[in-house]
């Protein structure tokens, strides 16, 4: 005997059933839009049809802000959502959370373009967060295939001539584990390397997805060294171009962003070595002058003498400093420092200010006791004038 | 500071220090001592950058595994 239902028990019955059906649940439908109703509450009702059938659609208000074009007829859609039955219409319908203008990409596409804007509106694709690329990296990270030509690309680029040393760390970038070898690799580099090359080259869509992977993605992310994306594709961009801090179109040209400019830095160097001779001499310079003035401030013919002298060694130094050659820089700067100590100790000025007077009897300067006969008259020089004094012989104490 | 530049200082670390030692020479606010000790460090520099260039004798390492064997020189 067939059990007999009432009109609502039975709807409640198909609808159980229906909505207990994971098959039913978080599923996305291709189809054309019709009799699409803009309700007042907010809530929009469409039907999805394609040449053979239709399927009733309501999209609530709540979910209505993923949504970024206006629903019309006619247009070709994605949706995604659940299957549900309306029990008091006895309709099946599905209750759309997402849609998507329908360009012909399949399933694995829209599941990509959810997972950019997930980690988008979680802040890896910022440009704040960018990190420059060392123009002189001391140690380049690779991570790719050890057998791929990828490799080969990156290193013929980097040449023989490149001043840094270069880490390989092997990964798989395609296939089953792929992801997780690639970001092992990221990591294995750490601290090792100060820019970090990820890549591969060209492939197809279904080759490049470890590098749309998350796994990856987060890896990027993670990676204290800067890190350039070279996956060798033309068309589309992976989500590893979004979060690595530069992108490069082929693994060839990431080793060219990386390569140190050396003629330029030869060029930096020169410029710099040319600064620092000029400032060296503008300071001599001024010296001098200053040691000419104290020079004449100064009586007795030999410290005269020693002045005159110590200004000619200076003015002949100063010559070959102002016409040297890169390669007198490291002799000069030896015989500057000679110079530099005699200069010093004799300079009056400096000895002078700091409260030390000088000895200067008839035969010039007095360096020790023997220079000053008991009775001898001599001069005692401060900074500020001299003192006419007379020696009552050596104390010894 | 001293003339001498140790071993392990890098490309992009002696290079920020020497433009530190061309600005402090450019400034002039020096004694003449330390005009000539930064002068000596700054020379004593471009010499390490130099050498770094020029014996950029390359190194490839692998992490784990082996060099394949056309990459072994």
């Amino acid at each position: 005997m067939n059990r007999i239902f009432k009109v609502s028990e039975l709807n409640s019955r198909i609808r159980e059933r229906i909505t207990t059906d994971h098959r039913l649940c978080d599923l996305w439908a291709r189809g054309e839009l019709s009799n699409v109703v803009n309700h007042r509450s907010g809530h929009r009702y469409f039907t999805l049809k394609d040449g053979d059938a239709q399927i009733s659609c309501v999209l609530f208000r709540g979910n209505c802000g993923g949504i970024d074009f206006q629903l019309a007829d006619g247009l070709n859609v994605l949706v995604y959502g659940d299957v549900e039955f309306y029990r008091p219409q006895g309709r099946v319908q599905i209750l759309v959370k997402a849609a998507r203008r329908d360009s012909g990409l399949g399933e694995k596409h829209l599941e990509l373009e959810l997972l950019k804007e997930r980690l988008a509106a979680e802040g890896l694709f910022d440009a704040e967060r960018k990190r420059a690329i060392p123009a002189y990296p001391a140690c380049i990270g690779v991570v790719t295939s050890p057998d791929g030509a990828a490799l080969r690309d990156v290193l013929r680029i980097l040449g023989s001539s490149c001043p840094a040393k270069i880490v390989i760390s092997p990964a798989l970038v395609q296939g089953e584990g792929a992801q997780e070898s690639i970001a092992a690799a990221i990591s294995a580099l750490q601290g090792r390397a100060d820019v970090i090359i990820v890549g591969r080259g060209g492939g197809s869509a279904e080759d490049l997805s470890a590098f749309n992977s998350e796994l990856v993605a987060r890896a990027i992310y993670g990676s204290t060294p800067p890190i350039i994306s070279a996956v060798g594709h033309e068309t589309d961009v992976t989500i590893a171009d979004f979060v690595a801090d530069l992108r490069a179109p082929t693994p060839s040209a990431a080793a060219e962003m990386v390569r140190p400019d050396v003629e330029g830095l030869r060029e930096h160097l020169g410029g710099m070595e040319a600064r620092m001779i000029r400032s060296l001499s503008v300071s001599l310079e001024r010296r001098r002058q200053r040691f000419t003035d104290l020079g004449r401030a100064l009586s007795g013919r030999r410290m005269r003498g020693i002045v005159s002298e110590e200004r000619q060694n200076l003015d002949r130094m100063m010559d070959r400093l102002v016409s040297a050659e890169d390669r007198l820089v490291d002799q000069l700067a030896g015989r500057l420092e000679l110079a530099a100590g005699k200069l010093d100790s004799l300079s009056p000025l400096s000895t002078l200010s700091r409260g030390y007077c000088i000895a200067l009897s008839e035969r010039g300067l007095a360096r020790r006791t023997s220079d000053l006969a008991s009775g001898e008259l001599f001069e005692l020089v401060f900074a500020d004038g001299r003192l006419l004094c007379r020696s009552l012989g050596e104390r010894v104490d | 500071m001293t003339g001498e530049v140790s071993d392990d200082l890098s490309l992009e670390g002696s290079l920020a220090e020497l433009e530190g030692v061309v600005r402090q020479l450019e400034d002039g606010d020096l004694t003449l001592e330390e005009s000539l000790k930064a002068f000596e460090r700054g020379v004593s520099l471009v010499r390490r950058c130099n050498s770094l260039l020029d014996g950029a004798e390359q190194r490839i390492e692998i992490l784990t595994g082996e060099l394949p064997e056309d990459l072994t020189r």
